[in-house]
């Protein structure tokens, strides 16, 4: 790896929950291009590391800092313009805007003027909703009620939504549970090509070794809140103290 | 879909023309036929020429082509949405909006409705007179009703304090007229000024904190200006909880000018619909909407949540001080009450029965609550020889019934309406 400046770094990232440290002493970099996955045992702190990171919690200790700029008292929505976008463990679509709508509100309101607000969203930008959902073979499904979408649509969406703004890092949390495997190629399919194409970068919380083998250059895994290990997806396959944690422990 | 962008634009443009030209052709009529007062000149003889025609006791032209054109109008929607051709604008606008133009019609209809049915005049104590003053009393409270459920419906945002911005518009705009001789519209401006700042500090103190809390910090809020307003401290200027009246001009005297008060209420009622509309079909109300499903996940999308509620908040609060300052003026005076727990408490369950976050729910439930209230209070029923005085039991019978509205109607009348219609499309 070239050394470079991280896309995304935490050094030292901390959150305690009461007396439980969830996020305990953890440093990471993610450099511009990478796909970099996040693994773990469940309740190992992955999705409070991602809250930290968009900012939706504050954290005890430590410093976040995102293309060189300390965000580690930023509000979620600054990082976002920023250009850090994420998606939810729990589906967080709007279950009764229509799909299109979902995407649509995804990409207004870059600080501008509330008059802009007042009126309708750019030809534009319904253009871009247009291609991105039939990028995620959603386009058919455009004016149906997001509630009405199945499980894997709704990720899909939820992946879409993150899109729109053109980010350049999308953190994902668990986009492949409860989604059948053809969807499953879907979705590595259109990261890889958005990675390689559009040059995004991604931060993955997965369960599934073979999508994080597949995609993955490199991988950190959390244990109980703490950095157990990072490397390469066959190092870390072959790592003793992670086949310790994940199976050791059942 | 540009094109039906378009239709649709142009239509909406075109539906409202239309409902101000029909608005006009009875009074030029009444202009046209009547006769002027003897020893009156200029636009004062011009007016009393119309006045001669329409209020006149009993039915009335005006009245008739008031009827004539609602009839028309229901029926001209009623083709509309059945026959489809699209790009007409005009067929397209009266899709749209002609429900909304026929109530609208029906209800500049209603006084002369009144008079022709009790024999009575539009425009003099009678009858007619007084349902007017009913009406009049429901519009303003069908504003503070859609400025609540823009709160409360659309954002999420559950006040109980909402009697603070009624209360203090009527106050602000009594007190000034009457102590600093403000002229009527700088009295209006400056109350509603004084609902913008009540509506910042609410905002920027209480948005921090979330759900009940922000609903409980409201209600206290509120409750200091009714304290205040009742307080023996300050009796020399607001009467303390006796009240206080004001004199209005001639032409918003509600006693004198009744007729034009309720149409000033209702257009003012229409402006506030149409204006919570328009904002909800925008982008930001989108994104309101979209905070109060999930706000954690609209901040995720770059959307400073809080910046959004506070919008929603001010212009809540605009449209409750708004009602207020009706209110007051309708009165010619305020007292403590207007600050009381009673105007929180009505729009809310006039929006609970209408259907919380439809448009037209809450001025469907203010109607529902305040004309039903007025039919019981003057209503004894007589079964055989027992008679029973519903008027005085009024309160626990519109009590019933509010819990047999909600019962049938979980999601409030218009609400569950429009999902069983949904439900039928769909299905
Ligand atoms: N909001 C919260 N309040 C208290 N405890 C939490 C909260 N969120 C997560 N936790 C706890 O923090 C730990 C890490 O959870 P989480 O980050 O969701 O794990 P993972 O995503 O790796 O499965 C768990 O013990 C969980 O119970
Ligand atoms: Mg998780």
């Amino acid at each position: 790896m070239v050394q470079q400046q991280p896309l995304l770094e935490g050094r030292n990232v901390t959150k305690y929950f009461g007396g439980l440290a969830a996020v305990h002493h953890v440093d990471f970099a993610v450099y511009p291009g990478e796909i970099v996955g996040l693994v773990g045992p469940n309740g190992s702190g992955k999705t409070t590391l991602f809250n930290c990171l968009s900012r939706i919690l504050p954290i005890n200790e430590g410093e976040i800092y995102f293309k060189g700029k300390n965000i580690t008292h930023a509000k979620p929505y600054q990082v976002a313009h920023m250009g850090l976008a994420r998606t939810f463990q729990v589906i967080r679509v709007y279950r009764k805007m229509t799909v299109l709508q979902n995407m649509l509100i995804s990409r207004q309101w870059r600080g501008e003027g509330i008059l802009k607000m007042l009126r309708p969203s750019s030809k534009a930008t319904h253009e871009r909703a247009r291609q991105l959902l039939d990028f995620l073979l959603l386009g058919h499904l455009m004016h149906e009620p997001a509630g009405h979408l199945s499980g894997g649509q709704r990720r899909l969406l939820e992946i879409g939504m993150a899109l729109m703004p053109d980010p350049d890092i999308i953190l994902l949390d668990e986009a492949t549970s409860g989604i059948n495997p053809t969807l499953i190629e879907t979705i590595k399919d259109r990261i890889r090509q958005l990675n390689r194409q559009e040059g995004k970068t991604f931060l993955l919380i997965e369960h599934n070794i073979d999508f994080i083998s597949d995609l993955c250059s490199r991988v950190y895994v959390l244990d109980f809140g703490e950095k157990l290990a990072e490397g390469t997806p066959e190092e870390i396959k072959n790592n003793p103290a992670v086949i310790e944690a994940y199976f050791g422990a059942e | 879909m540009t094109t039906s962008l378009l239709a649709k634009r142009s239509g909406g443009r075109l539906a409202l023309l239309l409902a101000l030209a029909l608005l006009l052709i009875p009074y030029l009529h009444a202009l046209a036929t009547g006769q002027p007062e003897t020893g009156s000149a200029g636009l004062a003889a011009l007016h009393s020429r119309a006045e001669s025609v329409y209020c006149a006791k009993g039915s009335t032209p005006t009245g008739t082509i008031l009827l004539v054109e609602t009839l028309l109008i229901a029926v001209a929607t009623l083709l509309a949405r059945g026959w489809k051709t699209h790009g007409n604008p005009l067929q397209e606008g009266l899709a749209r909006h002609g429900p909304y133009l026929f109530v609208f019609l029906l209800l500049t209809t209603i006084p002369f409705l009144l008079a022709w049915r009790t024999g009575s005049s539009a425009c003099t104590r009678g009858k007619a007179f007084f349902w007017e003053s009913v009406f009049i009393d429901v519009f303003i409270l069908a504003i503070l009703a859609i400025s609540y459920n823009l709160l409360f419906g659309f954002a999420g945002i559950v006040s109980f304090g909402h009697a603070a911005f009624f209360g203090m518009g009527a106050y602000t705009v009594g007190l000034l007229m009457k102590h600093l001789a403000f002229p009527w519209v700088a009295a209006v401006i400056v109350a509603l000024l004084v609902g913008v700042v009540i509506a910042l500090i609410k905002g920027v103190v209480g948005l921090r904190i979330r759900g009940l809390y922000f609903a409980l910090f409201t209600l206290a809020f509120a409750e200091v200006f009714f304290l205040l307003a009742g307080n023996r401290i300050l009796v020399d200027i607001t009467g303390a909880e006796d009240g206080f009246t004001f004199a209005v001009p001639d032409f918003l005297n509600m006693t004198k000018n009744r007729l034009f008060f309720y149409y000033l209420t209702l257009v003012l009622m229409a402006l506030a619909f149409w204006l919570v509309r328009r904002l909800m079909g925008s982008p930001t109300g989108q994104v309101l909407r979209a905070l109060r499903d999930n706000e954690e996940r609209a901040r995720m999308l770059g959307y400073n949540t809080f910046t959004f509620k506070l919008i929603a908040l001010v212009l809540a609060g605009i449209l409750a001080t708004g009602a207020g300052v009706l209110r007051g003026i309708a009165l010619k005076g305020a007292s403590p009450n207007v600050l009381g727990v009673g105007f929180t408490f009505d729009p809310l369950l006039a929006t609970i029965i209408g259907g919380i976050g439809t448009f037209s729910g809450p001025v469907l439930g203010v109607f529902i609550l305040r004309l039903v209230e007025q039919m019981l209070r003057d209503t004894v029923l007589t079964l055989g020889s027992v008679q029973i005085d519903i008027g005085e039991r009024w309160a626990l019978i519109l009590g019933v019934i509010f819990i047999i509205i909600v019962l049938a109607f979980p999601k409030g009348i218009v609400g569950t309406l429009q999902e069983q219609y949904r439900r039928r499309k769909g299905g």
